[in-house]
């Protein structure tokens, strides 16, 4: 009995017509709705966008230094900022998301990445065109924000197509394939969204609703487009890292409808319905957020390991940075634009404490384990090779984790003390976490072995 | 309901009977109308047991009617179309026989069961007692007490099973771990097997274990050539890596792979499709199929080109 792929009499059946019961033949027969590529995944494409997207956060790092006074004013709109800003968000989060999802579509869903030359296509667009936008936002040039958007909206079309066409051949369409298939529309909103904002720095045709704008961009972004992507594919992941296949995924669904639901409910109260429709929205959210942690919290529990490696100790106190940043929102909500404070801290905690650690903690499982496919697939099981954990150092993974929550936290306290000098401080830190980030996985990929 | 299991369409030989009366428990009168034998089912106990084990067309061979005859009659009340039986091959079913002569058909006289039928001398060793018939009348399901009474068994000793039926999906089950049985109907009613390690399951395969690489390989579990094991998978090792982390499947099975000898195969059971193994193996030469048989259960079966 099975969910299909077997054909009637039990025998697995091999693909291309050959009768059941036949047997294995040369190369590999796959039954009807078996998912195994012929050839196999290119791990190319994957890789070229983790060493765009680490380089971005690396300079966001950097960026974060030079931001620093700014945060300590809470001048979270200040141009500088938001160049930075999306140093993180488009330079870092997107372009190591799509080059997740290049491997997960396959991996998780069954579906064949539709065409690897659209992927290096939209690549070469959208990292370059990142690469300009960012710097134009932060010194406002018009030239450079043309050329950033013209990039950047090419590549993510080449990206969109690419994807949406892998998902509609995909053999699966679960939690996992709905939560992409939704963070993607938000995906395309943020970016709509950026250019209504874009047209309104030379315009400013916006007026007074432009900081409900960037919330609103914002939240897209963040909770649309990012959290809702790993809202659903940590559904396979936390079970695949944490062996913890018993536990049920009813909260994955849950938590990506809920979230999707209450951030489309927010924008409208934000914009053009009363506050009571924000506020609901807003629930709905913090429903979907808790039962992510929730379920989360339940993987990490029904693991079989009872030691954590570097990555799981990321995503585990990222979790908890969730909950903080939860706790925050109902009062940013409230507070809305009068408390800069407050808000500059709720995105702090948010995009680099939770998404930033999450996001990290994930790589830490996801990048040296494609590193160790490529360095030693051709001799596992003729000779001895290293294992994954032997690519990265454990101590270091933890040093780095308690930079990365320490710069935050310092930054944080900076804003509410309004002290440049212990913003400066939590930079610092921060910065010194993605550059212990970098090294790391630089070592997974290139480094020398014992 | 198993998972994977159909809600629609004609009933099938390899469906199982639990999963039949999933459908429509009233399904139940069906099989009692084609055969009195299947009265049992309208004991819960014996229905948990039975019917979850049972495939229809196992079911038949049980109560001696025409396979073709309970599909028609299911199917009926359905409301759909039944399909020509075909049976399972005997290799993807568990088998049904006991491995000794004097237990097929419940239909035959007592005095054929039990008497001019040799008893093989080892059912009168060690023999450790499981009467599960006062369960199964109080309506609870023994197979959990069955498995855990197996599993506290010495090497040498052997479980004497009591039960108001013949246990037939029991000898596959248990035929996969290494046992071997001896069945006798004393009465209607009251059926007697003995389990007992097949001591040739072990001792047959030595070259197995010499060539499957480094001995303890973790999740590995030597398949032994008990009858029916060996039938149902039609392995030689079998590896299930759902505890393991990637990419410790890869590395166990390719390790695995590696020491196949022609013409053995390997077994991998895993949670999903092992995306990053098969061009592997395409590239090693290795020739494979894949099977999902439940929503977190794939099998991968492996062997030299």
């Amino acid at each position: 009995m099975t969910g299909g792929s077997v054909a009637p009499g039990g025998g697995a059946a091999p693909r291309g017509g050959a009768p059941a019961g036949a047997g294995p033949v040369p190369g590999g027969m796959v039954t009807p709705g078996g998912m195994a590529p012929q050839g196999g995944a290119s791990l190319r494409l994957p890789a070229e966008h983790f060493v765009a997207g680490i380089v971005f956060l690396v300079a966001g790092g950097a960026g974060l230094v030079w931001i620093a006074p700014e945060l300590a004013r809470g001048l979270y709109q200040s141009p500088h900022v938001a160049g930075v800003t999306h140093l993180f968000t488009l330079g870092w989060l997107t372009t190591t998301i799509f080059g997740a999802l290049y491997q997960l579509i396959q991996v998780a869903l069954g579906a064949s990445v539709r065409s690897e030359r659209l992927g290096h296509v939209g690549f070469w667009f959208f990292v370059p065109g990142v690469a300009v936008f960012a710097p134009g936002v932060m010194t406002q040039s018009v030239v450079l924000h043309h050329a950033g958007l013209t990039g950047i909206g090419i590549g993510l079309a080449c990206a969109i197509v690419n994807i949406a066409m892998s998902l509609k051949s995909a053999a699966i369409r679960d939690v996992v394939w709905y939560s992409v298939a939704v963070s993607m529309t938000y995906l395309c909103t943020t970016f709509i969204l950026g250019i209504v904002l874009v047209h309104n720095i030379h315009t400013g045709f916006l007026g007074g609703g432009r900081v409900t704008t960037v919330a609103i961009h914002l939240h897209v972004a963040i909770i649309g487009w990012v959290l809702i992507m790993i809202a659903g594919v940590s559904r396979r992941l936390l079970p695949m890292f944490l062996l913890s296949h018993t536990v049920s995924p009813r909260l994955n669904a849950a938590s990506v409808a809920f979230l999707a639901s209450g951030l489309a409910i927010l924008a409208w109260g934000l914009t053009a319905a009363p506050p009571s429709v924000a506020w609901a929205g807003l629930v709905l959210i913090e429903a979907g957020l808790a039962a992510f942690v929730v379920q989360g919290a339940r993987n990490m529990r029904a693991r079989k390991r009872p030691g954590l490696d570097a990555g799981l100790l990321h995503v585990r106190a990222a979790l908890v940075v969730f909950v903080i940043a939860g706790l925050l929102a109902p009062f940013v909500l409230h507070r809305g634009a009068d408390h800069r404070g407050l808000a500059t801290i709720y995105i702090l905690t948010g995009l680099l404490g939770a998404i930033g650690v999450m996001v990290m903690g994930l790589q830490y499982k996801v990048v040296p384990f494609l590193a160790w496919v490529a360095r030693y697939r051709g001799r596992v099981g003729r000779e001895r090779v290293p294992v994954v954990a032997q690519l990265t150092s454990p101590r270091a993974g933890r040093v780095g984790l308690a930079l990365a929550l320490g710069g935050v936290a310092l930054l944080d306290l900076g804003v509410i003390m309004v002290q440049p000098l212990v913003a400066y401080a939590g930079a610092a830190l921060f910065f010194a976490a993605t550059v212990n980030f970098m090294l790391q996985l630089r070592h997974a990929a290139w480094g020398t072995i014992a | 309901m198993t998972r994977g299991a159909r809600k629609e369409g004609p009933v099938l030989p390899t469906d199982r009977v639990s999963d039949v009366l999933a459908r429509d428990e009233r399904l139940v009168e069906v099989f009692v109308g084609v055969s009195q034998h299947f009265t049992k089912l309208r004991n819960a106990g014996i229905r948990k047991v039975m019917a979850r084990l049972a495939t229809v067309q196992q079911a038949a061979q049980l109560a001696g009617v025409p396979l073709q005859s309970l599909l028609d009659a299911l199917n009926s009340a359905l409301g759909v179309a039944s399909p020509a039986a075909t049976a399972a091959p005997s290799g993807d079913a568990p088998v049904v026989q006991s491995a000794s002569s004097d237990s097929r058909s419940p239909g035959a006289p007592d005095a054929t069961a039990s008497a001019g039928a040799a008893e093989p001398a080892w059912i009168h060793e060690r023999v450790v007692d499981l009467d599960v018939r006062p369960a199964l009348a109080a309506g609870k399901e023994p197979f959990d007490t069955i498995m855990a009474t197996v599993a506290k068994l010495k090497p040498d000793e052997v479980l004497r099973l009591r039960a108001p039926f013949e246990p037939a999906p029991l000898y596959a089950v248990l035929g996969k771990r290494g046992f071997e049985h001896h069945t006798r109907r004393d009465n209607p009613d009251d059926w007697s097997v003995w389990f007992r390690r097949n001591p040739e399951g072990v001792a047959a395969r030595p070259a197995a274990a010499a060539t499957a690489g480094s001995a303890q390989q973790p999740g590995a579990v030597r398949a032994p050539a008990a009858p029916g094991s060996a039938a149902a998978y039609g392995v030689d090792v079998v590896l299930d890596v759902r505890e393991m982390e990637p990419p410790e499947p890869m590395v166990h099975t390719l390790e695995a792979a590696e020491n196949l000898e022609a013409g053995q195969v390997l077994l991998q059971v895993n949670v999903r499709v092992p995306e990053f193994l098969l061009p592997i193996l395409d590239q090693r030469g290795f020739s494979y199929t894949v099977d999902r048989v439940a929503a977190d259960e794939v099998h991968v079966r492996i062997q030299r080109s």
